[in-house]
């Protein structure tokens, strides 16, 4: 799946540019949807009537010059897009693995978000008051009759017309407006332990997105079915199967076969983080005794994992929740007083690393010592299988993310006589670990020395091959820029 | 100039490849009856006979008395709520049998609602049937009684393709009736 991924971003990649890649920006086009509902849904409550329900929603599509059947496109189809970027987000994360440890909160609050949009668009379908309705709002109570918190049954509501009271829809209004404060609420919790959360698309993915919605909204109509009639029967209509999917089953099994496969499938999504565990990375600490306070850690750090002591005998010194910590080792790279302990990887290993392999490489002709983020792949082999003697002077630096490059490490290894340095990170707006590729420039401006800057390059890349690896080397002699050089 | 009209493509395929899940998913037909097929519904609203039979109002009122005698003489008396709520309110299910030309549609007991099984039982369901004048049978207990039905109906009754015909309790009048379309 890790492949099928990696092949597809590539792909996209290749034809809009990492940066307009929108797999990148899921989430941020999910709140996009949000924004589009709520603009139209305000436009819709307009005129929407209670008294009248399937009436008022026919006039709004047909009597309004096309603008109420634009708005009501745009409320129809952003919900629909809604639903399936959430779901590509979901999927997307899951495959990376990016939902265990510190990161589970977002993950089961991203599950419940979904649960509370999926209800909020099943009422949504109530107030038409078309057949399609009628069918919803007979099958949701079927399964809520299941549960015994209502003293009446639901169903027998709409056992004949005049039963079907205002009541239902002032109901069905009232939580079609409140659901969406709830939704709001989640996804706040969502990025709340995520920081600068990336909640704005860049612009072209937003124009794309708007025109896809309004082209849907113009060329492909929402309209109305006939309206509800419960003495007819109601044999083939088209449903909304990112809503509605779970109602042929409704239909056809009984409510509890219904709530079963409803709370069994919730539960596992939810439970992910729990039934695919994996050992937890060591996290990082600080040294208090290095640590002056600078805060540019807690700055850095992309899941709010460090905090400055208020109080204590430490107080203004750095402290990490481990609990938060998805040891990407950013923190590393942050600090210039060599103040974080990272155990997968300890700041005297590097620079013994660094020292081993330019010193190790002779005088041979320049080194190029690279330091590149693991999770690049084709990594390994690129660098094992590439037998040039180019290779022969370049060495491989591995770290959990390419943000871990600390400014002293590269100031060390070109004082060592290495003659360049090169860092690879993550494509551009697919950081594995969100902003740490983000944060390469200002590594290299860190350094002191600003002559060292221009032997130090940084590529930003998904996948290397041999092919690649010797392009970039042959790219640092001769002084060219590439594609996703920064 | 070929490799950006090449691009161009790809973007717009890139785009319209979401497009088109959402178009086709945001509208699929799904049949949910066969049209040609017509539909029983049963739709009763009924509430059992109490499994203790008792008298409410008499033990309010034994005990109200019980209360004005006590503060009279004492001037200070406790209301003993407790006795209030000796009887039970439970209510027996209600039993019913549907049949459609003899053929048995469903036959079960429904539970009263609430935490104390003391409202109404609901009984709700919709059996699809061919077309045509079937004789509607249904057969309904509310007594608790094991073998005797307290309200039974049968009827000849005409269903047409694609309509709906309903089973319902007249509360008023005590009869089971099946409600015609308008």
């Amino acid at each position: 799946m890790q492949r099928a991924l990696d092949a597809l971003e590539n792909l996209i990649d290749e034809t809009l540019s990492p940066r307009y890649n929108p797999l990148y920006c899921l989430g941020a086009i999910c709140v996009f949807f949000l924004w589009v509902l709520l603009v139209s849904g305000v436009y819709l409550f307009v005129f929407y009537k209670i008294g009248s329900p399937y009436e008022s929603v026919k006039t709004i599509t047909e009597n309004q010059w096309m603008i109420g059947a634009f708005f009501r496109g745009m409320h129809r189809y952003s919900a629909d897009g809604l639903v399936f970027f959430a779901l590509l987000h979901l999927s997307r994360e899951f495959i990376r693995g990016r939902f265990r440890h510190g990161r589970w909160t977002q993950w089961v609050t991203g599950v419940l978000t979904l649960g509370v949009i999926w209800t909020t668009g099943v009422i949504g379908y109530w107030m038409v008051w078309d057949q399609r309705s009628q069918l919803v709002a007979e099958l949701s109570s079927k399964l809520l009759d299941y549960l015994p918190i209502f003293g009446e049954s639901l169903s027998i509501a709409f056992t004949t017309p005049e039963l079907v009271t205002n009541l239902f829809f002032l109901i069905a209004l009232f939580l079609h407006l409140t659901l969406p404060v709830l939704l709001f609420i989640f996804i706040w919790l969502h990025v709340m332990r995520v920081t600068k959360p990336r909640i704005h698309p860049p612009r072209p993915v937003y124009a794309g997105v708007a025109v896809s919605l309004a082209f849907m909204a113009v060329f492909a109509p929402v309209k109305s079915l006939l309206p509800a009639n419960t003495d007819k029967i109601i044999s083939v209509i088209g449903i909304d199967w990112f809503y509605l999917f779970i109602y042929p089953m409704l239909n056809s099994a009984p409510a509890w076969l219904s709530w079963l496969t409803i709370s069994a499938s919730t539960a596992v999504l939810i439970a992910v983080p729990w039934i695919f565990p994996k050992k937890r990375p060591a996290p990082a600490a600080i040294k208090t005794e290095n640590c002056s306070g600078c805060a540019v850690c807690r700055e850095e750090c992309p899941y709010s994992a460090i905090f400055i002591r208020p109080s204590g005998p430490d107080a203004g010194t750095a402290e990490v929740i481990p609990s938060r910590c998805a040891s990407c080792g950013i923190c590393v790279g942050s600090c210039a007083f060599n103040a974080v302990d990272f155990p997968i990887k300890r700041h005297e290993d590097i620079m013994a690393e660094i020292s081993a392999k330019v010193l190790g490489a002779g005088n041979k002709g320049p080194f190029k010592l690279f330091f590149a983020c693991s999770h690049i792949s084709g990594l390994d082999h690129a660098f094992a299988g590439h037998a040039g003697p180019d290779m022969r002077q370049a060495g491989l630096i591995k770290l959990p993310c390419a943000g871990m490059v600390n400014a002293g490490w590269i100031e060390y290894a070109l004082k060592l006589g290495a003659g360049n340095v090169v860092i690879l990170g993550c494509k551009e707006g697919a950081g594995w670990y969100r902003t740490g590729n983000t944060l390469l420039s200002e590594r290299v401006a860190m350094l002191s020395d600003k002559d060292n800057a221009s032997r130090v390059s940084v590529h930003l890349t998904s996948r290397l091959t041999e092919k690649t690896l010797h392009e970039r080397i042959s790219a640092v002699n001769e002084g060219v820029r590439l594609t996703g050089d920064v | 100039m070929f490799k950006k009209a090449l691009k161009c493509l790809a973007a717009v395929i890139a785009l319209a490849a979401p497009l088109a899940v959402v178009l086709f998913f945001s509208e699929s037909d799904y049949g949910f009856y066969d049209p040609q097929s017509a539909v029983l519904k049963l739709s009763i609203k009924h509430a059992g006979h109490r499994t203790v039979e008792c008298d409410d109002m008499q033990i309010l009122k034994e005990e109200a008395e019980r209360y004005r005698a006590m503060i009279k003489d004492t001037k200070s008396a406790k209301m003993k709520l407790k006795k209030l709520g000796s009887c039970s309110r439970g209510r027996n299910p209600v039993y019913v049998e549907l049949y459609a030309d003899e053929r048995l549609l469903v036959s079960g007991s429904f539970e009263a609602g609430g935490w104390t099984k003391d409202g109404a039982s609901f009984i709700y369901g919709k059996y699809p049937i061919a077309p045509g004048k079937r004789r509607v049978v249904v057969k309904m207990r509310d007594s608790g009684q094991s073998d005797a039905f307290d309200y039974s109906f049968s009827k000849e009754v005409e269903f047409e393709a694609g309509r709906l015909r309903v089973v319902k309790f007249d509360e008023t009048g005590k009869k089971i009736f099946v409600q015609q379309a308008p």
